[in-house]
């Protein structure tokens, strides 16, 4: 029961219900018009996004009330646009209370938790897209990609809702976008991965490539362990220098006539480039993550 | 009958799926709107919530793409083939526009503001082509107007960008991937074709 209460859909769904049962006596007690407007406009101005209640609820009742009127002054006389007005809003301060007093959205641990799962398929795919540079086998990763995709269309899109709290959107869509980049990131490393590579020059930077696996799974664990509210154990380390030596041991192997080589040559150490610049874009981007988090 | 199902069942599939091509054409349109609109650099956050509209949307096709795949194994080993392709395409079309990730200048994008214009007009245009060209065998795809469009951001990456830019070697990237994406579009009508 205790953890059925902090998830937020279900906390939505409890301010509904609440708000529709006070609704309803009022409705019986002190009703104008005895047509249902009063727990109409309180489940109405309740379906509001996450972090939003209060500009959305005005916002739906806004409209009720000019469709309340519209309608009054058209099919029928003035005193029934007074009573339905009576009970319009009647219902919107019933539900628009409730929305913002009874169990409210908690708009930080939703978002914070959001994240975690994202960023634990982040770390899997990006293993999977390492392994099957080296060993050309891409099966483990098509799964990842899966899982990845199912997660990115969890991102909590509320943030860009109209009505979002001003003093939290800045940092919330930065974030979100950083996390978001990732994963374009990802999705991009997995087209370079698909070129099949030289052997000998994947085996050339293999082991720091490894490194560097291990130190982004270590990144994303401290993140998400932020992301918990719960203490890290251990500082960050940042992969800077497993980058730079993949980029030394790239080097060494560049074809000094790089221009005069075949196409197909050519390809692969603009892709391999590539590739290297997307893990600097990776480690850039986690970095930005972790200073938002401070 | 059981014909009529596979038959049922096939145009399905190529509805599906060019559903997708059709999605990855208004994500590349909203990923190019970046480098085309001038207000990007003022209103990042609304381009990114459109991107990320699009984005979404491409996830859901591609999620349902999978599901109607899996639905009928015995028939759908080409078509699994053939959306890999689309799924090849989508990652191409995310490495190609880390550039608004990687210019940080807004002049860089008015130097090539025609260019870049005629790229995404090529670039979406093909991919709808191909999309139309599942129901149409009438739908001629031609790879030559996006490779021109490309050959005309060459020059002028040549010329231009990559002398004023601080990493010029991020619009080499940017072009090995058009030229990538103008492969696999080639490669996808032929198979489909």
């Amino acid at each position: 029961m205790k953890k059925l209460i902090k998830v937020n859909s279900v906390r939505h769904l409890t301010r509904i219900l609440c708000a529709l049962i006070i609704a309803l006596i009022v409705n019986y007690l002190a009703t104008g018009t005895q047509q249902g407007w009063l727990p109409f406009t309180t489940v109405v101005v309740m379906l509001t996004s996450t972090g939003s209640a209060l500009y959305q609820g005005l916002w739906r009742f806004l409209f009720i009330s000019i469709a309340v009127i519209a309608g009054s002054l058209i099919f029928s006389s003035v005193h029934f646009l007074y009573a339905r007005m009576y009970d319009v809003v009647l219902g919107a301060l019933i539900g628009i209370l409730a929305n913002l007093i009874i169990l409210p959205d908690r708009v930080d641990v939703e978002y914070r938790l959001t994240f975690i799962p994202i960023l634990k398929s982040y770390a899997k795919y990006f293993s999977a897209l390492v392994s099957a540079l080296i060993n050309g086998n891409l099966t483990a990763v098509e799964q990842q990609k899966i899982m990845v995709e199912q997660h990115m269309q969890k991102l909590p899109v509320w943030i860009y809702e109209a009505g979002f709290d001003l003093a939290l959107q800045k940092g919330y869509r930065y974030f979100f976008m950083k996390v978001s980049q990732i994963g374009e990131i990802l999705f991009a490393i997995h087209h370079l991965v698909r070129f099949h590579y030289d052997k000998d020059l994947v085996d050339t930077i293999r082991e720091p490539l490894l490194q560097c696996v291990l130190r982004v799974e270590q990144f994303i664990a401290a993140l998400n362990t932020v992301l918990g509210l719960k203490k890290l154990s251990e500082g960050l380390l940042d992969f800077d220098a497993e980058l730079a030596e993949i980029e030394r041991r790239f080097k060494k192997r560049l074809p000094s006539d790089l221009e005069v080589a075949s196409i197909t040559t050519t390809k692969e150490y603009v892709y391999l480039t590539e590739f290297l610049f997307d893990l600097r874009e990776l480690r850039g981007a986690l970095l930005r993550l972790t200073e938002t988090l401070r | 009958m059981l014909r009529i199902m596979n038959g049922l069942y096939e145009l399905l599939i190529r509805l599906v799926i060019s559903n997708c091509l059709n999605t990855l054409a208004q994500l590349q349109q909203a990923y190019f709107a970046c480098y085309i609109k001038q207000d990007y650099f003022f209103r990042q956050s609304d381009h990114e919530k459109a991107i990320n509209q699009k984005r979404s949307k491409w996830l859901r096709k591609a999620g349902l793409a999978r599901y109607w795949l899996k639905s009928n194994k015995n028939n759908s080993t080409k078509w699994q083939v053939i959306f890999s392709k689309v799924e090849h395409l989508s990652e191409i079309i995310f490495s190609l526009n880390q550039l608004r990730f990687r210019v940080h200048e807004k002049a860089l994008f008015e130097m090539c503001f025609v260019e870049m214009q005629s790229l995404e007009k090529s670039s979406t245009t093909a991919l709808r082509k191909i999309a139309k060209s599942l129901f149409y065998n009438k739908h001629f795809f031609d790879s030559e107007e996006m490779a021109a469009a490309i050959h005309a951001f060459e020059a002028i990456s040549d010329r231009v960008l990559k002398i004023a830019s601080n990493e010029p070697i991020i619009f080499l990237f940017f072009i090995q991937d058009l030229y990538a994406l103008n492969d696999a579009i080639s490669q996808f009508y032929e198979k489909t074709n």
